[in-house]
């Protein structure tokens, strides 16, 4: 990992959802009942509960034996999602940012004792190194079950065609949180007129040749607009933050775009 | 400026680029992630290559940059050069002795030789004026060109003037050349050294033999070849000399001797209706004299109209009178007539001669007749006159002046008059000839002949069809052309020369051999034009030297260096052109 990368990460921390999470013991409060400080509720005595945790006080007033409930500490899970098809490597720029926002997330969570599974939508867990080789149907959802109540953040720049709304109410089921980040390069979000250009996509090699002048970039970037406002209220529709992240170095990008998001908060 | 303009063509380089980059179907390539987020109506046609809009994008102003930079380089641009390079003007004698074979090499290969190695030795950016001598001596190449063009007619250099003072070219020279400009005569002549003037003498001193006269006379309806040979040589010289005709038959050959610096006359009766024939001599020192090509004398028959009366030329013996001349014909349309013979004024048309003849006098003075005895006045000088005395004539002529000029008088009495009417000439003659001996008078048929020749001498069409080179070219344009009708002369190397002039073109040829006249491409006639000059082909006395005027300044190294250093730098340029150019495309394929 780089010095620079590590260096900008620990600046800041995740901002974690405010709904509780599940997960192993840890230092974030679980949706079920434990042992933290923080008081939960009430229930009745059953043989065998923690005799620590009996109201005495309430006892001697109604003569009940009831129990005070303390809510659990969990190590937040999180699902990291990560879009690995050859678009979000259409660029040594967007690869780089790319891998560069895993690896902080990497940082971030286990900084907050939580556990981070980097997950290829439509894959399985990626243990080593990412490649952006995979799948072209534009699909999120991966085989593997996701953690319930583990946040999920999914990585991907969105451009394809599919409505990504059914997946991302999928991803939100039974989540903590759903934050949908849409990485773009600077160039996918404002192009500049090239004039006669052959277009080749990065993943099926289909190739246009079109002019590119001042009308066909805005044509473009209505039409980029309207896909990122359609991702935009699907992810609110499910329940999840959604923001768009230019590809940029790591301390721009997490200062100038995550925190001014809310994704992050400064250590 | 520029030292090869010829260079500038590869400015056609740069619409070329131009038109590259608007049909071009070479599109620089782009990975995206997102095509289909491209709008459809940007799209190209697939098919064909498709104008578009021209972009101004970095490559195409790194290529036209390339080009215009390539295009000065290949013309040899100097900055601020033409003010200070060199200026040499070379005036290159055109005689044709300067055309001689020489013993080992031309004397044009020397002359050429040295004129471009003082070209050599000025610098490559130093300014060339050609003048090339003569009668009307002419500035070949410049004034102020560059070496490039004056190469050019060096190539093609081939002198053949009849001999001529070179002096009008040198003070043509003189003219053109400012302070510190070089003047250069090259020349085959080593006696002549002008001041102030650099001479090379390129000549070598050779003996030669020579055609110095050819002509086709006719005489009683007869032809003849008449030739002389000389031999400019200090030894005896023999030979041969054959006459064929231009098709290539060969009619005769004979051998010839002649004496050191002799000369012998031949004359030869050629058959009736011999075509045009070419006289030559074995090839020796000097080719151009050794050929002679001669056509057929026209036979300059001239029209007569008889618009008198009987009486009247019953009483001036007309008849006999012209009877007595030599090639006339006789015609009865004054229309077809050279020369009309009138009692009164009529309509002229181009080149015809009208004698309007005054034989009584006015019907208000019947008796108003004078007889003169003389003495008679005459304008010796005019050819009308030419042989007539008029001695012991009684001339009996109404009464009354005569309007022109007057070329016979008695006492204050016009008796005989000419008025030129544009190409036509009226003569007005005073006469009564029942009481007048004139028409008994030896001078009667001299005056008539006189006439006669005159109106052959304005006889429409080539005045003469055998020159000498030197001499013009004349065509009068006959009566039934339009006057604005196209009369080019194509020499005998199908050079095409036109000639200007109403009624007369006339043409100074500059080459020898056969030229065809032609009118609206139609040709009209031909003339053979023959070098006859024996002072050019006498070539004992041409020989070689070398004079210098003055010091002639140096090569100057530092305008030389400092013009190859510009084209350095230009191409230094288009060479960072190129290479930005090829990075700039590189850049754009391998960026996604």
């Amino acid at each position: 990992m780089r010095a620079e990368l590590e260096m900008a990460a620990r600046a800041f921390r995740l901002a974690w959802p405010r709904a509780p999470l599940s997960g192993r013991a840890g230092e974030r409060l679980g949706r079920a009942a434990g042992s933290s400080l923080e008081f939960m509720d009430y229930r009745d005595y059953q043989p065998g509960d923690d005799l620590r945790h009996v109201d005495w006080r309430g006892y001697a007033r109604t003569d009940q034996l009831r129990i005070r409930l303390y809510r659990e500490e969990v190590s937040p899970g999180v699902d990291l999602i990560v879009d690995t098809s050859p678009s979000l490597a259409v660029s040594e720029r967007k690869e780089r940012a790319a891998r560069d926002l895993v690896d902080a997330f990497s940082i971030w969570v286990t900084t907050a004792g939580g556990t981070l599974r980097r997950i290829a939508c439509d894959g399985d867990v990626v243990a080593g190194e990412l490649r952006f080789d995979g799948p072209l149907e534009g699909r999120l959802v991966p085989r593997l079950p996701l953690r319930p109540r583990s946040v999920r953040i999914v990585l991907s720049d969105f451009l394809f065609e599919n409505d990504p709304a059914t997946e991302l109410r999928r991803l939100a089921a039974n989540a903590a949180e759903l934050i949908v980040l849409q990485l773009l390069d600077p160039w996918e979000s404002d192009p500049e007129p090239l004039g006669a250009v052959a277009l080749v996509d990065c993943e099926s090699n289909a190739r246009a040749e079109l002019v590119l002048d001042e009308r066909a970039v805005a044509a473009y970037r209505e039409r980029l607009n309207r896909l990122t406002s359609t991702l935009e209220r699907a992810t609110r529709s499910a329940g999840g933050r959604f923001a768009r992240i230019l590809a940029d170095a790591p301390r721009a990008m997490f200062e100038q775009q995550m925190l001014r998001l809310g994704l992050l908060v400064p250590t | 400026m520029f030292t090869n303009p010829i260079g500038l063509l590869a400015l056609l380089a740069l619409p070329t680029v131009l038109a590259l980059h608007w049909f071009r179907r070479r599109f620089r390539e782009r990975k995206v992630a997102g095509l289909f987020l491209f709008p459809r109506e940007a799209l190209v046609a697939d098919a064909g290559r498709t104008r578009t809009t021209l972009l101004r994008s970095w490559s195409l102003l790194l290529e036209l940059l390339a080009a215009l930079v390539l295009a000065l380089v290949f013309s040899g641009l100097t900055c601020g050069a033409r003010d200070t390079a060199k200026h040499l003007v070379v005036v290159l004698d055109h005689s044709a002795s300067m055309s001689a074979k020489g013993i080992s090499r031309t004397i044009v290969e020397k002359a050429r030789e040295v004129v471009r190695a003082r070209m050599k030795a000025l610098g490559r950016d130093a300014l060339v004026t050609l003048i090339a001598s003569g009668a009307h001596p002419e500035i070949v190449v410049g004034p102020n060109a560059t070496q490039s063009e004056a190469e050019g007619y060096l190539e093609h250099f081939a002198p053949q003037s009849p001999s001529h003072d070179i002096s009008i070219a040198l003070d043509l020279a003189r003219d053109l050349a400012e302070d510190g400009d070089e003047i250069l005569l090259v020349t085959d002549d080593p006696a002549f050294a002008p001041p102030g003037i650099d001479v090379e003498a390129v000549g070598e001193s050779l003996g030669n033999v020579a055609i110095v006269n050819a002509r086709r006379t006719r005489e009683d309806g007869k032809e003849q070849l008449v030739f002389d040979l000389r031999a400019f040589s200090d030894s005896p010289r023999s030979g041969q000399y054959r006459i064929r005709t231009l098709d290539g038959a060969e009619l005769l050959a004979q051998p010839w001797e002649l004496a050191a610096d002799g000369s012998r006359s031949f004359a030869l009766e050629l058959p009736t209706g011999t075509p045009e024939i070419e006289l030559t001599l074995d090839e020796d020192e000097l080719a151009l004299d050794d050929r002679a090509i001669l056509l057929p004398e026209p036979l300059g028959i001239v029209n007569v109209a008889l618009l008198l009366d009987e009486e009247t030329k019953a009483a001036l013996e007309l008849e006999r009178a012209l009877g007595a001349v030599d090639r006339v014909a006789r015609v009865s349309d004054p229309a077809a007539a050279n020369l009309v013979f009138a009692t009164a004024p009529g309509e002229l048309r181009a080149w015809q001669t009208e004698v309007d003849i005054k034989s009584k006098p006015s019907s208000s003075t019947p008796d108003a007749v004078s007889d003169w005895i003389g003495p008679f006045l005459l304008e010796r000088r005019h050819p009308l006159l030419d042989g007539v005395l008029l001695e012991g004539v009684v001339w009996s002529a109404p009464d009354g002046a005569l309007p022109g000029i007057p070329l016979i008088l008695a006492g204050d009495q016009p008796l005989m008059s000419e008025s030129v009417e544009g190409t036509a000439v009226r003569i007005h003659l005073a006469v009564v000839g029942e009481s007048s001996n004139l028409p008994n008078a030896p001078d009667w048929p001299i005056l008539l002949s006189n006439v006669v020749r005159g109106a052959r001498t304005r006889l429409p069409g080539l005045e003469r069809v055998n020159l000498t080179l030197g001499e013009s070219i004349e065509f009068r344009r006959p009566s039934g052309d339009a006057l604005d009708a196209r009369i080019e002369i194509r020499g005998p190397d199908g050079s095409e020369h036109p000639v200007r002039g109403a009624m007369i073109a006339s043409f100074v040829p500059t080459q020898v051999g056969v030229h065809s006249v032609q009118v609206e491409g139609a040709e009209r006639g031909r003339v053979a034009v023959r070098f006859l000059d024996p002072s050019e082909s006498d070539l004992r006395r041409r020989g070689s030297a070398s004079v210098q005027a003055a010091d002639t300044a140096t090569h100057d190294l530092e305008s030389d260096v400092s013009g190859r250093l510009e084209l350095r730098i230009l191409a230094l340029i288009a060479l960072l052109a190129v290479l930005l150019d090829s990075f700039v495309l590189t850049r754009r394929t391998g960026a996604p």
